[in-house]
């Protein structure tokens, strides 16, 4: 869609809502409360519950919560809150009693009105039944809620689908072994945008799970082309093999992406990002491996359902990354200068505290355990220990750090106005020059895959290189592919496990999202990474997360624990961040 | 100490049973569990019930094996020896009970190892000496496995040197009667912080938050005994321990709010 035609969709929309709009001044908008509706939801449901916006009343689907966009229904501002979280309390009581339609059913929005009324009554009960307080809010709600202009003959009734919501269709579970042969991410792959407008993309419930394989392809007539499908709803899973097999796998590309809805890039990547919520229900099939001639190492999965591993599941192909980007290296230093100074200062600081080290022959200070002991052996005339002082050493060679940089497509995102990745690679350059001076080990790693089977695991500077040589390289990583975590934990943990220092520290840099277009999302994707920070704790291998995006925090506790990250959207925080991080550190 | 009131502890499973045969045969048990499950408590009522006196020790980051074993002091011109707790129990044959012991030096661990098997000694290397247990002496630890919050790993070397008892959070019922008994509360106000725990739980699950104890419902319910309005009990006894994120703050609180 043109944007003048969106823009004209949009108002259009807006005028066409005239009734609703009435009370707007009191309106409350969704997004003012969706994290507090989404802690609700997850604590009474116990599943990780997300919530978007609907076109209109709404309803659930799996672990999606559908509310309206904003809600004006009642003059006063207090009692449309009060509508969004009898709402809630009432969808975790329909999903709890699992009240929907059938997979696969097709009903009509009038129908699935009507059902969702005509339900209402069992779910109400239930529903006072275990939340009390929520009856009076109810009542409240219903008797305030307007009545509508009657058409001439009928009586005057009050709208209750904005009550009851309406069915949805549940969602089928994921079935394995649907394969795609022959994807390549060629679309996938980022060219640097600079985006004029961001559009978000239209509401659309209940997203339609668009299984792509050739099979689909060939059953469904070929009359459309994809470029023209706008929103999900749209889509009548009908395209075009159009010019040949290359611009389908893109398109292939492009509609998986659209599934998985990060964010989807309309054609013309100048200008405008196209902005969409994420949605976990969508599946997608597996694709075959593309590289399993080049040099690759095999880790296993967890799959939590079967509480087991997958032996062998997942393909690793370290790289090293040849491209390099000087200018950025020089304008990251340049940008951050002050702080970078202010980073040094903090760390000279941290750095001092830790660095004590007792039982020496000489220092600044007496260990009084030591010296109480050497009286002691003095006393019972045998020969004594001297090494009782306490000294702060030059050089921490203790530490090792790995850091894991999300590379993959999501981290092309903004969050706070700064480019994930930016973010990702300006913080690695800043802790690459402190690090540098205070001569502690570390290593700098980027990863993203295409399904189990292509993760690209790249160094962009090992442990034994030189910080000069390699820091010119940072600039040069850019994002492409998905965020299989897991694999690229384990990998970073072999290598980790091969470093001699003590304390061995792996921390992730990412948005903390992870997902593959082969189901590695939600509580699969969740656990998997939990089980391979299991192992690495098991080797005695610590982890920190930074996140740089702040919707993070309902993401990366589930799998880092509770004090293991720190949100970061810009490198000026960085400098709280570190002494959380170097506290953790101090700890271990 | 000696224990002289019989603690109130409610019996969850075959815990009793397990704790008087490992006694019976003098082998080491770890339990196993989140804080505020009862841990502790379940010692304090089988070293009454046994008629054992009871030494803890809680351990920490700092904790070494010279805090436990002993250590020389200076008294004047001599030096002294002083037994640690842990030799002290060791000698006199009470209960010791180590409360997070992954939580300690890697040398407590490599000190206690020669006291889990049949050996049943310490060795005190800065005195050169050999000390052997007391027939009645017994040897529990506790540690905490939830990966959350970073606790450290147990050893399986370690582990399995143990009998090991796993506790969790009660059923509803049995939490209900455990806030019944320990704060005197009413039926139904139990049944209300019970229910609110149990949800709160579900976010920990997910790592929003701390874990929701008992110990933190005891609390409120010893509050809203006491007089204070339950939803202020609720607040300062349950949320606000739990994090410190202000949305998760103000979600919690209108959350319990709407259930009590
Ligand atoms: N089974 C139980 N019977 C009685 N009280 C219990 C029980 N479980 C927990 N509690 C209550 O919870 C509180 C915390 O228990 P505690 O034993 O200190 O936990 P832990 O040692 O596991 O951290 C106790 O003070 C008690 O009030
Ligand atoms: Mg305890």
């Amino acid at each position: 869609m043109e944007f003048d035609q969106l823009i004209f969709q949009k108002l259009f929309k807006l005028f066409s809502k005239k009734v609703e709009n009435a009370n707007q001044a009191f309106g409350v908008p969704l997004i003012t409360i969706t994290s507090k509706l989404t802690i609700f939801a997850r604590a009474l449901s116990g599943a990780p519950i997300n919530i978007f916006a609907s076109e209109r009343e709404g309803g659930w689907q799996g672990n999606v919560f559908y509310l309206p966009k904003t809600v004006s229904l009642y003059n006063v501002a207090e009692l449309n809150i009060q509508f969004y979280i009898f709402r809630l309390f009432y969808l975790c009581t329909q999903k709890s009693l699992n009240m929907n339609w059938p997979i696969g059913s097709g009903n009509s929005i009038e129908e699935s009105q009507k059902e969702a009324i005509k339900q209402s009554e069992k779910i109400l009960q239930k529903l006072f039944a275990e939340y009390p307080l929520i009856e009076p809010i109810y009542l409240e709600l219903k008797n305030k809620l307007p009545f509508q202009s009657a058409k001439k003959g009928e009586k005057q009734s009050q709208d209750l689908t904005w009550l009851y919501g309406r069915w949805m269709k549940n969602v089928p579970s994921r079935e394995k072994n649907n394969q795609i042969k022959n994807i390549n991410t060629e679309a996938a792959k980022n060219q640097s945008i600079n985006p004029k407008t961001v559009i978000e993309a239209q509401k659309a419930d209940e997203v339609e799970i668009l299984h792509v394989d050739k099979k689909a392809q060939e059953d469904y007539m070929l009359t459309n082309n994809f470029e023209k499908i706008d929103t999900v709803d749209e889509f009548d899973g009908v395209w075009r093999d159009f010019d040949g097999d290359d611009s389908l796998e893109e398109d292939l590309e492009a509609l998986q992406e659209y599934n998985l809805k990060h964010m989807v890039r309309v054609d013309d990547p100048v200008h405008s990002v196209y902005q969409a919520d994420y949605v976990n229900n969508a599946s997608i099939a597996e694709s075959v491996a593309i590289e399993n001639n080049k040099f690759h190492l095999l880790y296993p999965e967890w799959d939590y359902k079967k509480r087991q591993y997958e032996y062998d599941y997942c393909k690793v192909f370290p790289k090293k990354l040849s491209g390099m980007d000087n200018e950025y290296f020089v304008k990251t230093m340049e940008q951050n200068r002050s702080l970078l100074v202010r980073l040094k200062k903090t760390f000279a600081q941290l750095n001092n505290k830790w660095e004590q080290s007792r039982r020496q022959i000489s220092g600044d200070a007496i260990d009084i355990d030591a010296a109480t002991d050497l009286f002691t052996d003095i006393k019972a005339h045998r020969t004594p220990d001297e090494r009782i002082y306490t000294k702060k050493r030059k050089q921490a060679k203790e530490l090792g750090l790995l850091f894991l940089l999300d590379l993959s497509l999501s981290s092309d995102a903004y969050a706070n106005g700064n480019r994930i990745i930016d973010v990702e690679k300006q913080i690695s350059i800043l802790f690459g020059e402190v690090l540098n001076e205070y001569g502690i080990d570390f290593q700098i790693d980027g990863f993203y895959s295409k399904t189990r089977n292509n993760t690209a695991y790249i160094t962009l500077k090992a442990f034994n290189e030189p910080w000069l040589k390699a820091r010119t390289r940072i600039g040069a990583a850019e994002a492409t592919g998905y965020t299989r975590i897991g694999p690229a934990i384990r990998h970073a943990t072999s290598i980790l496990e091969k470093n001699p220092n003590r304390k061995r520290w792996l921390i992730l840099l990412s948005d903390g999202k992870p997902n593959d277009y082969d189901k590695y999302e939600g509580k699969h994707g969740v656990e998997d990474i939990k089980q391979s920070l299991r192992e690495m704790r098991v080797k005695g291998i610590n982890n920190f997360a930074f996140a740089i995006e702040e919707q993070a925090k309902f993401y990366l506790p589930q799998m880092f624990g509770e004090n293991h990250y720190n949100i970061l959207t810009s490198p000026v925080e960085l400098l709280n961040s570190l002494t959380k991080l170097y506290d953790r550190i101090e700890h271990s | 100490m000696t224990i002289k009131k019989e603690p109130f502890y409610k019996t969850v499973g075959k815990e009793k049973e397990v704790f008087e045969h490992a006694y019976e045969n003098r082998l080491p048990l770890l339990l196993k569990g989140p804080t505020g499950t009862g841990k502790s408590r379940f010692v304090e009522y089988m070293s009454y019930k046994l008629n054992k006196p009871l030494t803890t020790i809680a351990c920490h980051e700092e904790t070494s094996a010279t805090d436990l074993l002993g250590r020389f002091i200076i008294k004047g011109a001599e030096t002294v020896w002083i037994d640690g707790p842990l030799t002290k129990a060791l000698k006199s044959g009470e209960i010791l009970y180590m409360d997070e012991i992954a939580e300690a030096r890697p040398d407590v661990i490599v000190a206690i190892h020669p006291l889990t098997d049949h050996r049943r000694e310490i060795y005190l290397d800065k005195i050169g000496e050999t000390v052997k247990a007391h027939p009645d002496f017994m040897f529990i630890s506790s540690f905490n496995p939830g990966y959350q919050k970073g606790f450290k790993e147990l050893k399986p070397s370690t582990r399995q040197r143990f009998i090991s008892l796993s506790f969790d959070y009660p059923e509803p019922k049995l939490e209900e009667e455990i806030l019944i008994g320990e704060a005197g509360i009413n039926a139904g106000v139990a049944a209300k912080l019970v229910k609110i725990g149990n949800k709160i739980r579900n976010l920990t699950e997910l790592g929003l938050t701390e874990t929701v104890s008992t110990r933190l419902l005891v609390g409120a319910a010893k509050l809203i005994h006491s007089g204070l309005p339950k939803r202020l009990a609720v607040e300062v006894a349950v949320v606000e321990p739990l994090t410190d994120d202000p949305d998760i703050l103000e979600a919690l609180k209108d959350l319990s709010g709407l259930m009590i």
